[in-house]
């Protein structure tokens, strides 16, 4: 009986060090890890032109502007701060105004110049009749200003 | 309680009882499950048709996670108490978690490309489960490495159990970082943002899942019992 | 189904074929699962059936060897 309770002893007590160690790890490369930064992330550090970043966020409503040489400019935002964006290109089923939205390029001066913008779709799924319902009653600004609250079409990391 | 199902001749003979109920729930449960999936639920507001890629991606993805735990667990009690099913169990998870973690990684890519508009991004979400299915394959690499079963056993358990930290990475990494791959639906603190009518499907999939790696699992077990006691036979046959 | 003509049973057949587009995404998902699930299974079952097999003919060359 000894020999098992030593034996779990020391098994509770290397998991428990292996949790602390990974814990410490994950939030040191935290950087690293996040897939995107958010607009205020860009924003409150100053952007260097060479470098290459992700920039995600929701595609502000009313912003997408498709011009003639199949460029389409949007602005993407976390609802603090706000980031012109121009892209040339194929754009995603699901990107849409109001939706999540992931661009990969650099800055030429004020503008994100993207080369790959990817759609970043939402937990919440339900037929179009339910959906047009929710709009209907007016319960869905209301689930989705709470929504953005909690960070969920934003990403946790950028709250 | 545990020693009574420890015991693999007992084991032997519940299974085989057990067995063809749970086949039957199994091909049940998927039925109505693709039934109602393919042919009884709605197109979503967002994802159209695609959506219906969800009521294997997600169950999949969650059987991966849970084969994982099953697996540490079993693997604990082997190192701990030294129960030979325990390691049994743990041998048998394997290749049922490997399949559903590839399954995950392969539905949420062709899931993907039409949503998101790629196959494959490196967010936590995805590399986590990709690591996944590295530990699943590490582990019956190095099972199946030993001469001596004893000792492929201790090492793999042990690789088992420190990849268990690997589970709630996964499970949180939408969460705590900024992902890709959007959060939980389903298990989450307020309750599922998933309409009714798209839930039955997929918890009648996920069900069907579970019973499937506990169909698979029953004959696997039985087999290494078997397994076990043939190559004891051998030993003795040599020494005898 | 008896009251739809034949050309708009094929159409619906065609629809849900095509899943609105999807259907190059939405088969080969349900499809690849199937057939690992079905393999996995199978291949489990084979590996039992092998073992029993094993361990009979071991048995009887054990009991010929008592006699």
């Amino acid at each position: 009986m000894k020999r098992k309770h030593k034996r779990l002893t020391f098994v509770g007590l290397a998991l428990l060090l292996l949790a602390t160690a990974a814990a410490l790890t994950l939030s040191a490369f935290e950087e690293s890890i996040v897939f995107f930064q958010s607009p205020t992330d860009i924003v409150t550090k100053s952007v260097s032109p060479n470098k290459r970043y992700r920039l995600g966020g929701l595609v502000e409503e009313g912003s997408v502007r498709k011009k003639d040489d199949a460029v389409v400019t949007f602005r993407i935002t976390d609802m603090a701060n706000t980031v012109n964006v121009s892209y040339r290109g194929i754009l995603p089923d699901l990107f849409r105004e109001g939706q999540g939205v992931v661009t990969e390029g650099f800055f030429v001066s004020d503008v994100f110049t993207a080369d790959e913008v990817l759609a970043k779709h939402d937990e919440n799924y339900m037929p179009p009749e339910v959906a047009d319902a929710l709009k209907k009653s007016g319960k869905w600004n209301e689930m989705s200003s709470k929504m953005k609250k909690q960070g969920h079409v934003l990403g946790g990391g950028s709250q | 309680m545990l020693h009574r199902f420890a015991n693999p001749t007992r084991f032997l003979r519940i299974a085989s009882i057990a067995q063809p109920w749970i086949a039957w729930a199994t091909i049940l449960l998927a039925g109505t499950g693709l039934y109602l999936g393919l042919f009884n639920s709605p197109a979503d507001y967002q994802q159209g048709e695609s959506v219906r890629i969800m009521y294997v991606h997600v169950p999949a993805a969650w059987m991966a996670m849970f084969c994982y735990t099953s697996m540490a667990i079993a693997a604990g009690i082997g190192l701990i108490w030294k129960h030979p099913l325990a390691d049994i169990a743990a041998k048998a998870t394997a290749p049922v978690g490997a399949c559903f973690t590839f399954l995950a990684l392969f539905t949420g890519s062709l899931w993907g490309k039409p949503m998101w508009g790629t196959w494959w991004v490196w967010d936590a979400r995805l590399t986590s489960m990709l690591v996944l299915l590295f530990l699943y394959l590490g582990y019956i690499a190095l099972i199946n490495a030993f001469d001596d079963p004893a000792r492929g056993t201790k090492s793999s358990s042990i690789l088992v159990l420190v990849g268990l930290i690997n589970v709630p990475i996964i499970k949180f990494s939408v969460d705590w970082w900024n992902t890709l791959h959007q959060p939980a639906s389903v298990l989450r603190m307020d309750g599922p943002s998933i309409d009714e009518s798209m839930l039955w499907p997929l918890l009648l999939m996920a069900l069907a899942f579970k019973t499937y790696y506990i169909w698979v699992l029953l004959v696997r077990i039985r087999a290494e019992i078997i397994s076990n006691k043939i190559r004891i036979l051998r030993l003795r046959q040599v020494h005898g | 189904m008896g009251s739809y003509k034949d050309g708009k049973v094929m159409d619906q057949i065609r629809d849900f074929i095509n899943m609105e587009g999807y259907g190059g995404y939405v088969w080969p998902s349900y499809l690849v699962t199937a057939g690992l699930m079905i393999i996995l299974l199978v291949i489990t079952r084979r590996f039992l059936k092998a073992n029993m097999a094993t361990l009979e003919a071991l048995e009887n060359t054990a009991k010929e060897d008592v006699e």
